[in-house]
């Protein structure tokens, strides 16, 4: 197991540097410039300008020499200075992203607390009423937009009843029950649009696990069928769910840059958004190799979780 | 300054200040003349409150955007000033419609013995914040000297506003505590003007020592201290009890919130967790209905729209057809700007005649010189020899559908001339690189209009302007002589002659601005949003609950 660990942690080092440098290419390659943006700002501007400005923000090095400084700087938790704000990358990130976790972490977290028994329902109760009703949520989940219903969330309550979710950011310091109160509105709403798609696999492969002969024996020994669910189907349909879940942690995160800026939550994706649009190169690249790596350590977590789920499974 | 059509909706952040009569100026004049009333289409202006202002209380404001920085100047955004504005004082100031220049810091007006000379009287007793570093230490004028050299600092990376001084001025005397002298260069008309923008306040020299900038640092003679940046979220300012002008500020607490999302922002004034909101049209209704009681008020945006035809240099003339007069005029006069309104805004704005915006009422051109004729525009372009009409790329950045449908209703307007317009919608940063090279053809863009008549001339029509450029050596000539006449009703007929040479030379259609709509609850006495997006002062705001 460890030494598994090990092998893939040394493989996740190529992905890292593959999406920094795919990240680092392409900001480069999309039509406008961050010293024209800058400049933008500016009346008056001359070429000399633009041209200092280039010289002081090292763009005027060639590609390869700028992604190996970026790299070194990188390899030592230097993300560069935002040319804009002036302020560190890394500093920024650190501040964003324990919002950005705290949102996604309970919107999947809630996601589950819905997916996992509405998928089990209605597999076991195929074809019923039940089934139908959750197979038309899960639809409905996947389907509507969590920013239109955020949207609608925001409006309409207050108009018929006076009453909106909260929409000013409550740190922990304000208190644990205003905190909680404050992510739970949009960690729901991504969660139910992330509860879609892990009920709907979870009730396909709760219907395929069902029906394995090992099922039918433990309902032929006649034990309980909570002890049947729980024990030998959902143990065993759970591999793939665990997957999507794994998956659903990039959806997660894409889904916070909308809500974040419905809720007014200080996270990366107001951040990461803003940094794309004025082509904030560090910023821009800070993000994703932040991003990167959080997604390529919760894949190990998911691989590793199936030798925890499945003893068939080997790290060999 | 800042350009571009990212910032078209931008007005919904800025804050600012309505006079109460209590400031403490011993003068003032009228850069634009009288005048207290902007905008044609601005509803009658809400009470700012009569009676004593009370002390006390906690003032919330609603910020559309986050600052990028504390630092006044070396930083353009308009968010910005929303705080530097109530941390520190200019030497002058506006009045909130713009009609007056007053003192802030100085006494009064200054002293011009000639045209090049400006004498301020700093009023004595001005303390800096007693915060860490400037610890309360008095103002004085070599503060006021330190604070413009710096403002003249010329980095390519800094956003800064160094052409307001650098190059105008000679030479600066401090001959006692009290008392700045400003020597500039040549007579230099917008000066005064320059002096009274929010980019132009003074600032604590221990603080840069100290901090190295001032990016997340505001320390000033201001009438609220910052106490708190919590990023993306809120700014928490209190009353500074040293403050010079007596008796304010009146609040105890102010606080902006941050809020980007539209409907999410105006949710914050209906259920009042905010006290002072700028709506945009998509939840003007919702506001109304929710809060009758509320103060209301339509005021022009100073982003308003233009439609530009290909940019000339010396090396770069117009090219054919445009460079036949009747073609650029055939063109400005098919197009219908009130139409453009009425359908892409329901004429919620006002129609623009020139490059200086109605809300500046002592500087824009009154009268419509190029009004929409097709019929005149048919013929002109057959006497140019342009009956069968031709195509061009017209580029924009597509940051909001409404800029998506002014750009369909003018290719619609422009058939009917057979000039067929190929739509490039563009993101933002690739439209500037594209803009600011000056190759196009045809080009919608949200420009920013600023007080001083300069700054929406020189900079667009000026012989060095980088916004746009317009090659002709006679606008170039009248443009640079408005700015050095000091004179106000002599600038004021040249700037009147410069803008009917502009437009009447025809490089774009100047069409429109669209309304910001304007709230503060009840509540808010004696302050309300000003003309000025960049005008963030709320000194004189006092709260009757």
């Amino acid at each position: 197991m460890t030494e598994y660990i090990l092998r893939r942690v040394l493989l996740a080092i190529p992905t890292i540097v593959l999406v920094i440098f795919l990240s680092f290419i392409v900001m480069r390659l999309v039509p406008g410039d961050l010293v024209d943006q800058m400049m933008a700002e500016r009346p008056y501007a001359t070429q000399a300008d633009k041209d200092k400005l280039r010289n002081e923000l090292g763009l005027d090095k060639p590609l390869p020499i700028q992604f190996v400084d970026y790299l070194g700087n990188a390899l030592q938790g230097d993300l560069g200075v935002s040319p804009w704000t002036h302020q560190p990358v890394t500093r920024e990130l650190r501040n964003r992203l324990p919002v950005t976790a705290e949102l996604g972490l309970y919107a999947i977290l809630l996601g589950l607390l819905i997916a996992l028994p509405v998928g089990v329902i209605s597999a076991m109760r195929q074809d019923t009423i039940e089934d139908y009703t959750s197979r038309s949520f899960a639809i409905l989940a996947l389907s509507v937009p969590y920013f239109f219903t955020a949207t609608l969330l925001i409006v309409f309550p207050e108009k018929w009843f006076g009453w909106s979710p909260p929409l000013i950011y409550k740190p922990w310091t304000a208190g644990l029950f205003d905190h909680l109160e404050y992510f739970f509105w949009p960690a729901l709403l991504l969660g139910v649009s992330l509860a879609g798609t892990v009920m709907r696999m979870t009730r396909t492969m709760m219907l395929e696990v069902l029906r394995q002969d090992y099922i039918r024996t433990a309902w032929a020994k006649g034990l309980r069928e909570r002890m049947i669910i729980t024990r030998h189907a959902l143990k065993n349909a759970f591999i793939p769910v665990i997957t999507i879940i794994g998956l659903q942690v990039g959806t997660a995160v894409g889904g916070t840059i909308i809500l974040e800026s419905i809720f007014n939550m200080p996270g990366i994706g107001r951040y990461f958004v803003s940094a794309i649009l004025q082509r904030d190169y560090p910023s821009v690249q800070g993000v994703v190799l932040v991003l990167a790596v959080i997604i390529v350590f919760v894949n190990l977590v998911v691989d590793v979780l199936y030798g925890v789920l499945d003893p068939r499974v080997r790290y060999g | 300054m800042l350009q571009g059509a990212a910032l078209a909706g931008a007005g919904t952040a800025t804050l600012a200040l309505v006079g109460c009569g209590d400031d403490n100026s011993g003068g003032s004049t009228t850069p634009g003349g009288g005048g207290s009333t902007p905008g044609s289409t601005a509803s009658a202006a809400p009470s700012t409150g009569g009676g004593t202002p009370k002390s006390g209380g906690h003032f919330n404001m609603l910020m559309g955007g986050s600052p990028r920085s504390l630092d006044p100047h070396f930083d353009t955004f308009p968010y910005n000033t929303a705080i530097t504005d109530n941390t520190n004082n200019a030497i002058l100031k506006f009045s909130p419609d713009l009609s007056k220049v007053t003192g802030d810091l100085a006494t009064g007006m200054p002293e011009q013995p000639d045209d090049l000379t400006y004498t301020f009287k700093i009023t004595q007793g001005v303390k800096f914040q007693d915060v860490d570093p400037a610890n309360g230490r008095e103002f004085t004028s070599e503060d006021a000297k330190y604070s413009i050299t710096r403002q003249m600092t010329n980095d390519a990376g800094k956003f800064q506003h160094a052409y307001y001084f650098l190059n105008h001025i000679d030479k600066m005397e401090t001959p006692d505590p009290y008392t700045l002298t400003v020597h500039t260069t040549a007579p230099y008309a917008p000066f005064i003007s320059y002096m009274a923008s929010p980019w132009s306040v003074m600032i604590c020299k221990e603080a840069v020592d100290k901090f190295g900038d001032l990016t997340e640092h505001a320390v000033g003679t201001g009438p609220f201290i910052l106490k708190e940046w919590q990023k993306d979220v809120k700014f928490e300012l209190v009353k500074n009890p040293n403050y010079f002008k007596k008796g304010m500020p009146y609040i105890d607490q102010l606080s902006y919130l941050i809020s980007t999302d539209p409907a999410t922002s105006a949710t914050l004034f209906i259920n009042k967790s905010v006290d002072a909101i700028i709506v945009g049209q998509s939840n003007l209704q919702r506001v109304k209905d929710a809060r009758p009681e509320a103060n209301a008020r339509d005021i022009p945006s100073q982003f308003w729209k233009e439609f530009r035809m290909p940019p000339t240099t010396a090396a770069q003339p117009y090219p054919k057809p445009f460079d036949d007069v009747r073609v650029r005029q055939a063109i400005v006069s098919a197009i219908d700007k009130q139409q453009v309104l009425d359908l892409v805004y329901s004429s919620d704005g006002v129609p623009t005649h020139g490059p200086i915006l109605p809300i500046y009422k002592d500087w824009t051109v009154k009268e419509e010189l190029a009004p929409f004729d097709l019929k005149k525009a048919q013929d002109l372009m057959g006497q140019a020899g342009q009956s069968a009409g031709f195509s061009g790329e017209m580029i924009w950045a597509s940051t909001a559908p409404e800029l998506d449908q002014i750009s369909e209703v003018l290719k619609q307007q422009l058939a009917k001339i057979k000039v067929d317009l190929q739509l490039k919608p563009m993101e933002l940063a690739a439209y500037y690189n594209q803009t600011y090279s000056y190759k196009y053809t045809f080009s919608q863009h949200t420009p920013l209009n600023s007080p001083d008549p300069d700054e929406n001339l020189s900079s667009y029509f000026g012989k060095n302007s980088t916004y746009y450029k317009h090659y002709n050596q006679e606008i170039f000539d009248l443009v640079d002589k408005q700015a050095q006449t000091v004179d106000t009703e002599a600038r004021k007929q040249i700037v009147q002659d410069v803008q009917k040479k502009i437009v009447q030379d025809y490089p774009m259609s100047f069409m429109f601005t669209t309304n910001n709509h304007n709230f503060t609850d009840a509540k808010v006495k004696g302050w309300f949003w000003p003309t000025d997006l960049y005008d963030g002062r709320v000194e004189s705001v006092w709260l009757d609950a």
